[in-house]
């Protein structure tokens, strides 16, 4: 029962505003339990904070009990824990700035579970969403927890595959673990509930505002053990996650591209700069050393028509529109009637070599 | 005296005959009219006057009532100045009544006495002709479309008094009136004629083009700015099935009743093409006004509409499109009573994939997904789901542009959808359908029955696909009309697996 008063009083301090994190973690340093920091007197806060905070904070004691605190917690269904507690995840505790506290629903990564974050911009390429959701999808598959940041683009595909795939995975919000953010993720967010957690530092009912998320950033890469890069341009929040990374002492890798891809850009410069490159998910299973229960699937060779084989050949390079299949095509002096190439690139489909998107027709590997 | 004498009226697209009845008696001297009239018909008063007087024709001052019959029916236009004029001359004597026994007269008076074009002349002769009158007397500028209706004796007139002329003439000599009318001169220089061989390369939207003229289906094209999608849409007139007789007379009487008939030498024989701006009204697009004229759509009756960027359009106006797209035809509703409208015409939509045109080449598209999405979702569900056909229009190469390429022409295309049509009209010869578009619910299955490996295959191809019931009956139908292009009398695997080439992208992606 120590346990739970315990964290009410955290929980208490946590909601006390205008209080730093490194404060907190200071306090909580020397005093050592929060029910001692709960019990500072005036004086000593003033002493410790200055006159200002202490103000507010015996104001805030005032008016809100730690109790009432801790009960709207549990209204909303969430869970805390903070900092040098048994739950608080230990590879959170490594960082140098480390947060106070952690709300989140659902659970909290296990302890010793090999987990990648897999990070990317909000606008994605058709390539980038195939790679997320194909890397998600053999990682879970062998058991590696995916963390991301459950926004929209890259987050939330590779979440979104990870768990189609049945395999956990946790968001990380800059809002509060109770803010839905965006909107349009709500069954990400109540299947992550589900089948991992959704995970924030901030206080519940906190809003989404852009400064918090690169905050965010630094628990999602602390949190795993590799960063997996899928698709960044040149500037991007996503080098913010990096760099985080790198002073963690995480693994970086990243997802080559194409030299002329604006969407790549920012990936091939972080393997210019010595990032490890994932062309396989087997490759960071096998530098992990984490087993591979798969294996590498070579896909069976698939018996095409002459159609299909010639439409594969030309989709090889860039996904196209039909037409631009044809022009292709006619180039390469073929004389496939429009119905014949119908035929041949519904083949591919049917036979899931190929995917209809937004009109283009992407080669989903190469045959 | 007392004198009736016989006039046209529309009333939407209906005809009606109407008579225009005056006394001239002895009293205080005036010029009454009667009979629910609007502010066109009670002004005719002051034209017919002048116009009279103008002619040389003195009123004596006597008390003239005019009343044009049936009274409970609102009375709109000038279309009745010349009735009303022929029907005071006879009042007073200077004509014999039995000289405009069955005869309708219809026209708008000029101060001068000239005669000035109406509108809806070609359903009103038509009209005339179906409640037995003999002749018809018109506007000149009327002539040529009132000429169409044969059986009649139509006759053109200019002036009041040719008109008077005419009237006064013996029974032989009026047989052989002849109606001197300038022919159009237009005929020996036509505008541009318009040719599928000027467009280079974009093979795939032709076809998609080819098989949505032979059967009638609305068709949708999405593409980047610059890929030609406007050049196309105005092509597909000349490859569309010539009109028959009996549409062309449609389509003319609705031109004739928004008075848009001149000019084109009577009779409409091309199919309309309508390319409304998307900054038009909903009243526009489907008809408005107080007696609403007759909308874009219905101007598009048995043509093509086309609907250039068309998320750009105001959504109000999309949806007005529904009942249309279902019924084929548009019901106005307005205080002065309810009005249909014909509106079976092919919509052809034009897009771009995203607001900057780009999407899906992330290089230069600088949308986000759910700016595309929001761009996707401007139409709504009930639009996109009547549109059988949508096809990818790619941007144009450069090279391709300028090669000198022998392309296939309008001639060689509309050749094969008529032999397409050709297998239409002998499937529907017993059914109301005309075109594989129009087929409904259990029609369907009856007229396009699919073999149990055909079953088997759409099966497959939905579970694969994930593609809703609805797209499977609009797969069917173009599968249909992919088999007729094809000759074939059974639809095979090949004809449906082109057909799914041609299906929208679903969820907007």
């Amino acid at each position: 029962m120590q346990n739970v008063e315990e964290k009410m009083y955290a929980c208490w301090l946590d909601h006390v505003p205008g209080l730093w994190r490194t404060q907190k973690n200071a306090l909580l340093k020397m005093l050592g339990t929060p029910s001692e920091m709960y019990k500072l007197s005036e004086n000593e806060i003033k002493h410790l904070l200055g006159r200002d905070k202490a103000e507010i904070w015996m104001n805030f004691k005032k008016e809100n009990s730690p109790q009432k605190v801790y009960e709207v917690l549990k209204r909303e269904g969430l869970s805390y824990t903070y900092y040098g507690e048994n739950e608080f995840p230990k590879k959170l505790m490594e960082i140098p700035d480390a947060p106070f506290s952690i709300y989140y629903k659902g659970s909290l990564p296990e302890e010793n579970a090999p987990m990648v974050a897999m990070i990317g911009a909000r606008r994605y390429s058709e390539y980038g969403r195939c790679m997320a959701e194909y890397f998600a999808d053999r990682l879970s598959g062998n058991g590696i927890g995916i963390i991301s940041g459950m926004a929209m683009g890259i987050d939330g595909i590779s979440q979104r595959a990870a768990l189609r795939a049945g395999g956990r995975s946790y968001g990380v919000l800059g809002s509060g673990a109770d803010v839905i953010y965006p909107n349009s993720n709500k069954d990400l967010y109540d299947a992550l509930c589900l089948q991992g957690g959704v995970i924030s530092e901030s206080v519940p009912g906190t809003q989404p505002i852009a400064a918090l998320f690169p905050q965010r950033n630094r628990i999602i890469s602390a949190l795993a053990d590799v960063v997996l890069v899928v698709e960044a341009r040149e500037k991007s929040g996503t080098s913010i996650t990096v760099d985080m990374a790198l002073e963690q002492g995480r693994e970086v890798y990243v997802i080559p591209g194409r030299c002329t891809d604006a969407l790549s850009y920012g990936c091939n410069k972080l393997l210019r700069q010595g990032a490890n490159a994932a062309v396989t998910p087997e490759d960071i299973l096998e530098d992990m050393g984490w087993q591979n229960s798969g294996g590498v699937k070579r896909q069976k060779k698939i018996k095409l028509t002459e159609v299909a084989e010639s439409i594969c050949k030309i989709l090889e390079v860039t996904p196209k529109t039909q037409d631009e299949i044809l022009i292709e095509l006619r180039k390469r002096k073929y004389t496939y009637l429009v119905s014949e190439v119908c035929q041949g690139l519904l083949e591919l489909e049917m036979k899931g070599i190929a995917e209809r998107i937004g009109g283009q027709y992407h080669l989903l590997y190469v045959v | 005296m007392y004198c009736k004498v016989l006039t046209g009226a529309i009333n939407g697209i209906e005809s009606y005959i109407a008579s225009v009845e005056v006394d001239v008696s002895t009293g205080l001297p005036g010029f009454e009219m009667v009979g629910l009239l609007g502010h066109e018909v009670r002004e005719a008063r002051e034209r017919v006057k002048v116009a009279l007087k103008n002619t040389g024709i003195q009123i004596p001052a006597t008390k003239i009532t005019v009343s044009i019959t049936p009274a409970d029916m609102r009375k709109e236009g000038a279309a009745y100045d010349l009735p009303i004029a022929v029907a005071v001359l006879i009042a007073l004597g200077n004509i014999p009544m039995e000289y405009v026994e069955d005869t309708v007269i219809i026209g708008e008076l000029g101060l001068n006495g000239e005669i000035r074009s109406v509108k809806g002349v070609l359903p009103i002769v038509r009209k005339a002709k179906e409640a037995g009158c003999k002749r018809c007397i018109v506007p000149i500028l009327n002539y040529a479309e009132a000429a169409i209706i044969e059986e009649i004796d139509v006759v053109g007139v200019a002036s009041l008094e040719e008109t008077i002329t005419y009237l006064t003439q013996t029974e032989e000599q009026r047989m052989k009136w002849e109606t001197m009318v300038e022919k159009p001169q237009n005929d020996g220089k036509q505008e541009m004629e318009l040719d599928f061989a000027d467009l280079n390369g974009q093979e795939g939207v032709r076809r998609a083009v080819e098989i949505a003229a032979a059967g009638f289906h609305h068709i949708l094209m999405v593409g980047p700015p610059g890929s030609g999608k406007t050049m196309v849409a105005k092509r597909i007139p000349t490859i569309l099935p010539d009109l028959t007789m009996e549409e062309s007379l449609e389509v003319s009487t609705i031109y004739s009743v928004a008075g848009m008939l001149h000019g084109s030498g009577g009779l409409m024989k091309k199919r309309p093409f309508l390319d409304p701006h998307h900054t038009i009204s909903e009243q526009a697009l489907a008809g408005g006004g107080r007696i609403p004229k007759p909308g874009v759509i219905s101007l598009a009756h048995r043509g093509v509409l086309f609907l250039d960027e068309m998320p750009e359009f105001r959504r109000s106006a999309l949806e007005i499109l529904r009942q249309p797209l279902e019924d084929k035809r548009v019901h106005i509703a307005r205080t002065y009573g309810s009005f249909i409208y014909p509106a079976d015409f092919m919509l052809v939509a034009a897009m771009n994939p995203c607001p900057c045109g780009y999407f899906p080449d992330r290089n230069r598209c600088t949308c986000s997904e759910n700016e595309v999405k929001r761009y996707m979702h401007k139409i709504s569900g009930p639009i996109l789901d009547r549109i059988d056909i949508a096809i990818e229009a790619p941007k144009v190469d450069i090279r391709q542009l300028s090669a000198q390429t022998q392309n296939e022409s309008s001639a060689q295309m509309k050749e094969r959808v008529m032999e397409a049509r050709a297998r239409q009209e002998v499937r529907f010869k017993d059914s109301s359908y005309r075109f594989n578009s129009e087929l409904k619910g259990a029609d369907i299955r009856e007229y396009c029955p699919l073999e149990q490996a055909e079953q088997e295959f759409m099966e497959q191809v939905f579970n694969r696909m994930n593609l809703s019931a609805r797209s499977y009956h609009k797969l069917i139908k173009v599968a249909r009309t992919i088999a007729d292009l094809d000759g074939a009398d059974k639809i095979t695997q090949a004809h449906l697996g082109e057909a799914v080439c041609y299906r929208m992208n679903e969820g907007g992606r």
